[in-house]
């Protein structure tokens, strides 16, 4: 959202833009999840696709729906163990590229990132997790059921800094482009 | 067009399981259920900690950690402990795992509420129950 804001003056104020206008669309997404055998986020994502030169922006808002015990070390000799609620709060931003054909389906690559804010706070402690700005880098295969929805499967590195929860997540979403 | 319907679709079914947990049945009437009337004033709260063959100290506060509001300290002997504790408090609980280079601190907190059901038109109380988890991941 923030990028087609900051987009959107070049994107339409030129004359004769009436086609590029129609290339951008409005993208929703609130079945996407990133997981590994240690956890799992649910993402909820709203934005704007670019449907001609295939790429993508949302703000996304990504949190895990139930409180898992987590381990951070404080110091050389202190591991601190929590039950965590987080949250991340996100601007994706990716592109898709080339074309083929898989199990009948358009398929493409798609390369992209998250980049935001992970928050979140402690039972037992008023003490929130500390902010922590991260970027996943994300990558895949996107496949095109329709102009109107798109399945993202890929690998997602989600460093969130925990001792006993690996990075290397598989992000799964469905997408709605919306005309 | 087609996937606004879709999106409505996924919504849809998403908001008919949610509002299914809301139907909540107000004419359930027992007579030979046991209805205990008077309101319960403390409750059990159970610790369980990762029991070793060591005694796992642990620390109970009354409230959030932070505040330090030390209620006692405890050695457990066993996985769980119960201690019966005033309601309508939040508790947190650490418990200390000394391993040979490292101490894992681990805590966990919830308030103690009081517990009571509908029956025949009368409140019924019962023994509230928390359990703060600390068991070493």
């Amino acid at each position: 959202m923030l990028l087609f804001l900051l987009f959107s003056n070049t994107l339409f104020s030129q004359e004769g833009n009436d086609i590029q206008r129609a290339n951008i669309r409005g993208s929703l997404s609130i079945l996407t999840f990133d997981f590994n055998f240690d956890d799992l986020f649910w993402s909820f994502s709203a934005g704007i696709e670019d449907v001609q030169n295939e790429w993508g922006a949302k703000l996304n808002f990504e949190f895990r729906p139930f409180k898992k015990k987590i381990q951070i070390r404080e110091d050389n000799n202190i591991i601190r163990q929590y039950k965590e609620v987080v949250y991340f709060i996100s601007v994706d931003a990716d592109k898709r590229f080339l074309h083929f054909n898989l199990w009948g389906t358009d398929t493409q690559f798609f390369a992209g990132t998250r980049t935001g804010f992970l928050l979140g706070n402690y039972k037992g402690t008023n003490t929130n997790r500390k902010p922590k700005f991260i970027t996943t880098p994300m990558a895949g295969f996107c496949f095109n059921f329709s102009d109107e929805v798109n399945l993202k499967v890929g690998y997602i590195h989600f460093s969130d800094g925990l001792v006993n929860v690996p990075d290397s997540r598989v992000t799964l979403g469905l997408n709605f482009i919306l005309q | 067009m087609k996937s606004i319907k879709s999106i409505g679709f996924i919504l849809f079914i998403g908001f008919s399981f949610a509002l299914s947990h809301c139907t909540k049945q107000n004419d359930d009437c027992d007579p030979d259920r046991f209805c205990d009337t008077l309101p319960q004033d403390s409750g059990d709260l159970t610790v369980k900690v990762t029991y070793n063959g060591n005694g796992i100290p642990i620390i109970l506060y009354k409230g959030y950690a932070d505040d330090n509001n030390i209620l006692f300290h405890d050695t457990l002997w066993s996985e769980e402990n119960t201690y019966y504790l005033p309601l309508g408090n939040r508790y947190a609980v650490e418990a200390y795992y000394y391993e040979a280079n490292s101490t894992i601190i681990a805590l966990d907190g919830n308030k103690l509420k009081e517990s009571s059901f509908w029956n025949c038109d009368e409140e019924c109380y019962e023994l509230a129950e928390i359990t703060l988890d600390v068991k070493k991941l």
